[in-house]
Formats: structure tokens, C-alpha cells, sequence
């Protein structure tokens, strides 16, 4: 009887081995399956039409200078209304100022007048006018000014000790054509002794790219 | 104890890691474009020069014991003290205009005739040969500088003119007592004149 019970009992715990086996051996046939099935299966669409792609913005600015400069030599003192018509070539100077923008910027510029270290007339003694091109016509923009220099030095770049003639901004790609004049004010005492003023004209500009 | 101070010293690495990083993104986002360009032409005004003198070629006009004269006697006077010869000059670059004025400034110390005795003649002297410039005429009847701006006040205006190039100009002044003055009998009187010459660009 016991013999018979042990037997009965044996077959049962190898029965039960081989049923583990069979489960090992199946769960391993199921990985292998799904693993041959992911690799055998991809899936893949390309889109034709959206491309996403990033490009710089383009900035470019430039100061031409037009004209050959004032150059008026036995100059005497005249008034405002006299100074703001000279229209003889050496009397007046022409210059522009562009820009050719791509993308989302502002560039803002400022126009200078430095003084050129030899003059001998004084500050008070000279005017200048600045004008600017609009519809073809040139308008005001700065009135008969003295020069009259910067204390501080500007953000932009302009010197102190240079003249402010104008300042502007460009959000797109244009251009803007200037006319300065200068003369002798008409306050000015002319004596045996001649005397000269000069100046040269600077363009500064700054963008800021964190807007 | 050690693994205490590696704690810290991780703690201070990570913290100065992430300054690193907020000081790199915040330059990104304060980046600037910036333009500069100075101009080569040189824009200059050089003022004219413009000298202007006055000299005096003799002695003044002294008269004594003078009389009344007629114009054409008084015009004729030839002596030498009888006249007074200056000369008005101006240098002048380039084109401009200078106005000047010939004044006569009396005297009023040394002057006890009227300016209504008193006439003056002007003439302008060129290779010796006289010009009118200034018809005889009494003092009183000059024009006042009072509305000249460039000439002080006061005093008579004998000629008003212009140089509008360099050059010299010769002047001769005669001054005589005029003719319908009636001098009294008992006292002597004179008049004394100064010549002033005043000078100014015209606007």
C-alpha cells in the first residue's frame, strides 16, 4: 500500500515537472514569436509636404556718401534763410542711409556730425541743417542748429563730443537720403584772421535680437 | 564627516553650473547687431577775411581869422591847411560787401561856432584829380548816425558808401564858415571836427 502510494505520488511531481517545463518552453516560443513579429513589422511614413527647417534672418546696413563735401572757402556770415537755400554744389552734401532687412527686427540708427580737431571757428559760430528726402522733396529734420556737442556718449554708439543730426529706425528693408548744409552764422565776426570749421558724418546702428 | 563635505562640494559645483547656465542664456537673449561706419568726406567752412584801415595823410584843417566864404571860394581852398586828405581802405577776400561810413565827431570843447556856420565839402581824390563826392553843405543839415547800428550816436554823416572788392579810396574834406553866417563883432570862435570812419559787412 505504501509502495503503491509512494509510486502515485512520484509520477505526480514528474508529471508536474514537465508541465513547468512545457510553460518555460511555451512563454519562451510567445517571446520569440512577438520578437520576430516586432522585427518583421515596422511601420514608417514620411511626409512629403511639411519640411521643418530653421534659416538665418539677413540684416545688412549701409552709409553711402553721395556728394563730395561742403567745401565753401571766403565764406561769410549770412542769416538762416540764406543758409538753408545754398544750392551750389559745394554748398551742400548728400548722403544716404540703408538697410536691407529679412525677418522680424528693428534696426535703430543715429546720424553724427564729429568735429574735425583743426577748427578754428567755434562752436557757436557755424550752423548746420539737415534734411531728408520724402516724396521726392527734401523736408526739415533738423532745424539751423549751432553745433552743439554730446555730453555722454548715446547707446547706439555716438560719441560724445559728436553732433546728433538725426536719429530713425528701419523695420524693413528701405532707404533714406539726407541733405546737410553748414554755414558761417550770421552773428559771426569775420576779421583779418581766416577761420574754419569741419566736420565728417557718422552713421551708428544697433539691433537687438532678443526681441 | 567626509561624506558630508563631498555633499557640499557637489551642492557648490551644481549651483555654479547653473549660474553658468542662466549668465550663457541670458547673453543669448541680450545679443546685439551693431553698425558703425564713419564717413570719409570732410564737409568744411572756411571763413573770408575782410581788413579794413583808415589813415591820415596831412595835418587837420586849422583856419584862423576866418570868414564867411562862399561856396566857391570855400570849394577852391588850396592850402594845405586848409584841407585834410585821408584815405579808407579795405581787403577783402572773396564776394562780400562793406558798408562804411565817413562820420564828423565835433569837438564840443574846442567848438563855440553853431553847426549851422559851418560848412563841409568832400571830394575823392584819384591820380590827382578832385571829385565831388559831398556837395557843400552845412553841419546842421547832415544827416545823424543815431540810426546807423554800427555807428555810435551823435555824430554827423558825411558819406555812406561801399567797397565791394579790395581797394583804397583818397579823400579831401574842406570846411569853411558858411557865407550867410553873421559873425559877431567882439569874440573870436572856431569849431573843431574829428574825421571817424565805421565799417561793417552787410548782411
Amino acid at each position: 500500500m505504501d509502495n503503491q502510494n509512494y509510486e502515485s505520488e512520484s509520477i505526480k511531481k514528474e508529471s508536474n515537472n514537465k508541465i513547468f517545463i512545457i510553460v518555460i518552453c511555451l512563454f519562451i516560443f510567445v517571446i520569440m514569436v512577438i520578437g520576430i513579429s516586432m522585427a518583421a513589422f515596422t511601420y514608417t511614413r514620411e511626409s512629403n509636404n511639411n519640411v521643418n527647417t530653421i534659416s538665418t534672418g539677413n540684416i545688412y546696413l549701409n552709409y553711402a556718401e553721395n556728394s563730395n563735401g561742403i567745401n565753401i572757402t571766403d565764406a561769410y556770415p549770412i542769416n538762416d534763410e540764406a543758409g538753408r537755400v545754398l544750392t551750389d554744389e559745394n554748398y551742400y552734401f548728400d548722403f544716404t542711409v540703408e538697410a536691407s532687412i529679412t525677418g522680424d527686427v528693428v534696426a535703430d540708427y543715429e546720424i553724427s556730425a564729429e568735429k574735425l580737431e583743426n577748427s578754428t571757428l567755434g562752436n557757436d559760430e557755424v550752423k548746420l541743417y539737415l534734411e531728408k528726402m520724402v516724396d521726392n522733396e527734401y523736408e526739415e529734420v533738423m532745424a539751423p542748429k549751432h553745433f552743439t556737442p554730446l555730453t555722454e556718449s548715446t547707446d547706439l554708439g555716438t560719441m560724445a563730443g559728436a553732433m546728433l543730426l538725426d536719429s530713425g529706425s528701419f523695420d524693413k528693408s528701405s532707404n533714406v537720403k539726407y541733405r546737410l548744409r553748414m554755414w558761417v552764422d550770421e552773428n559771426t565776426v569775420v576779421g583779418d584772421l581766416q577761420k574754419t570749421f569741419g566736420v565728417t558724418v557718422s552713421v551708428k546702428a544697433k539691433v537687438d535680437l532678443d526681441d | 564627516m567626509s561624506d558630508s563635505k563631498n555633499k557640499s562640494k557637489s551642492l557648490l559645483l551644481t549651483i555654479v553650473a547653473i549660474i553658468i547656465l542662466l549668465i550663457a542664456v541670458l547673453a543669448v537673449s541680450y545679443a546685439a547687431f551693431y553698425y558703425s561706419k564713419n564717413g570719409e568726406e570732410i564737409n568744411r567752412v572756411s571763413t573770408g577775411t575782410i581788413t579794413m584801415s583808415y589813415s591820415e595823410n596831412n595835418n587837420g584843417i586849422y583856419l584862423t581869422d576866418a570868414y564867411p566864404t562862399t561856396d566857391a571860394v570855400g570849394m577852391a581852398l588850396s592850402d594845405n591847411s586848409q584841407y585834410f586828405d585821408f584815405t579808407v581802405s579795405a581787403s577783402m577776400s572773396g564776394s562780400t560787401i562793406v558798408d562804411y561810413v565817413i562820420a564828423g565827431s565835433k569837438v564840443t570843447d574846442s567848438s563855440t561856432l553853431p553847426d549851422e556856420a559851418v560848412k563841409v565839402y568832400l571830394t575823392s581824390i584819384s591820380s590827382n584829380r578832385e571829385r565831388e563826392v559831398v556837395a557843400p553843405t552845412k553841419i546842421s543839415e547832415l544827416q545823424s548816425t543815431n540810426n546807423i547800428s554800427y555807428v555810435p550816436n551823435g555824430q554827423y554823416v558825411i558819406l555812406q558808401d561801399n567797397f565791394r572788392e579790395t581797394g583804397s579810396r583818397s579823400y579831401r574834406l574842406r570846411m569853411w564858415i558858411a557865407s550867410d553866417y553873421v559873425l559877431p563883432e567882439t569874440e573870436s570862435l572856431s569849431y573843431a571836427l574829428r574825421i571817424n570812419v565805421y565799417g561793417n559787412m552787410s548782411a
